[in-house]
């Protein structure tokens, strides 16, 4: 009989245990982590550019890691712009190499599309590739 | 084709690629852009989590011909502290999936960029911000100046969630503020275009 209780005790205290991890853990997730995030699409820059002016805001795409490939049409100190389309913020800065004209492959997410610039932007990238 | 025909075409061809320049040479010095401005939002509660978050590629576009801006951040950009409270953020209380940006056109009353030094000097901006398909009219009052070809713009203004048909829920009421403090951090030159 005092063996049950005890156990039963046990019990709830483990269970208790588990509860409070959890909710510990559910509090204190950490940032999201691009880089070891599988790619979810991969699409040219055209794709993409294309896929946000035929659905909108709506695209399945925005929020999601993608790879996409394309040629360098201007850069600065944090980012590349993709055949005028794409806008890529790299996570660190510029990989070194690149320059104007180069294709590159990158992956990233995509973060929507910029009605101003008229490109759809790309952060937390990485370079994956450059020809 | 003759010969005089070819000329013809030849400074037609000319006349249109030196047309196209100007225009572009004066596009180039009319429009003043940043695309990595900076917006940081605050509805913190004193005792509480701080409910804080910053965007750090807002873009922005100003005419100083017309003196009219136009600014952009997208939700998604936004970045929180605590990575719960972004995911509430845009899932709950922004819908950034359906509403994915945030953009302000507006005028600058007695704006003269002739007039603009190293000193800064106080304008307001008349516009109007639109979340979430809602439009709100707002007067904020900025910083102007101009140093080395950059024109600094920065600001503040006050917002409420309801303006923008945000529901904040019961349980989490007394940990945001009523009043969201907008700051935003604009460095525009005109060389960006190339």
């Amino acid at each position: 009989m005092k063996m049950t209780k005890r156990h039963l005790f046990l019990g709830i205290f483990g269970l208790l245990i588990i509860l409070i991890g959890c909710g510990y853990f559910y509090l204190n997730q950490s940032h999201r982590n691009i880089q070891k995030e599988e790619v979810k699409y991969t699409v040219t820059s055209s794709e993409l550019a294309e896929s946000f002016r035929r659905s909108g805001p709506k695209t399945d795409i925005a929020d999601q890691v993608i790879q996409t490939k394309g040629r360098i049409t201007a850069l600065d100190e944090k980012s590349v712009t993709l055949d005028k389309k794409v806008e890529v913020l790299f996570l660190k800065k510029l990989p070194a190499g690149l320059k104007k004209g180069k294709e590159v492959t990158i992956k990233g997410r995509c973060v929507g599309y910029d009605d101003l610039l008229e490109v759809v932007k790309v952060d937390q990238a990485l370079l994956i590739e450059q020809f | 084709m003759s010969m005089k025909n070819r000329m013809q075409q030849r400074f037609f061809t000319g006349f249109f690629v030196f047309c196209m320049l100007a225009v572009f040479a004066v596009h180039a010095q009319i429009k003043y852009i940043d695309k990595r401005g900076v917006i940081v939002f605050e509805a913190s509660e004193k005792f509480f989590e701080e409910v804080k978050a910053k965007n750090k590629s807002v873009t922005t576009i100003l005419d100083v011909i017309k003196n009219e801006i136009a600014s952009l951040a997208l939700i998604r950009g936004f970045r929180f502290k605590n990575p719960l409270m972004q995911e509430h953020f845009n899932e709950n209380y922004i819908e950034s999936d359906i509403y994915p940006k945030v953009i302000f056109r507006g005028k600058i009353s007695d704006f003269d960029l002739n007039d603009l030094g190293s000193g800064a000097k106080k304008f307001t901006i008349k516009g109007v911000l639109e979340i979430r398909e809602q439009k709100k009219s707002i007067e904020p009052v900025v910083q102007i100046q101009l140093i080395n070809g950059v024109i600094s713009l920065q600001g503040s203004f006050m917002v409420l969630p309801q303006d923008f048909d945000i529901q904040i829920p019961k349980i989490v009421e007394n940990k945001i503020a009523k009043e969201v403090m907008v700051r935003f951090d604009f460095k525009l030159s005109a060389n960006e275009d190339d």
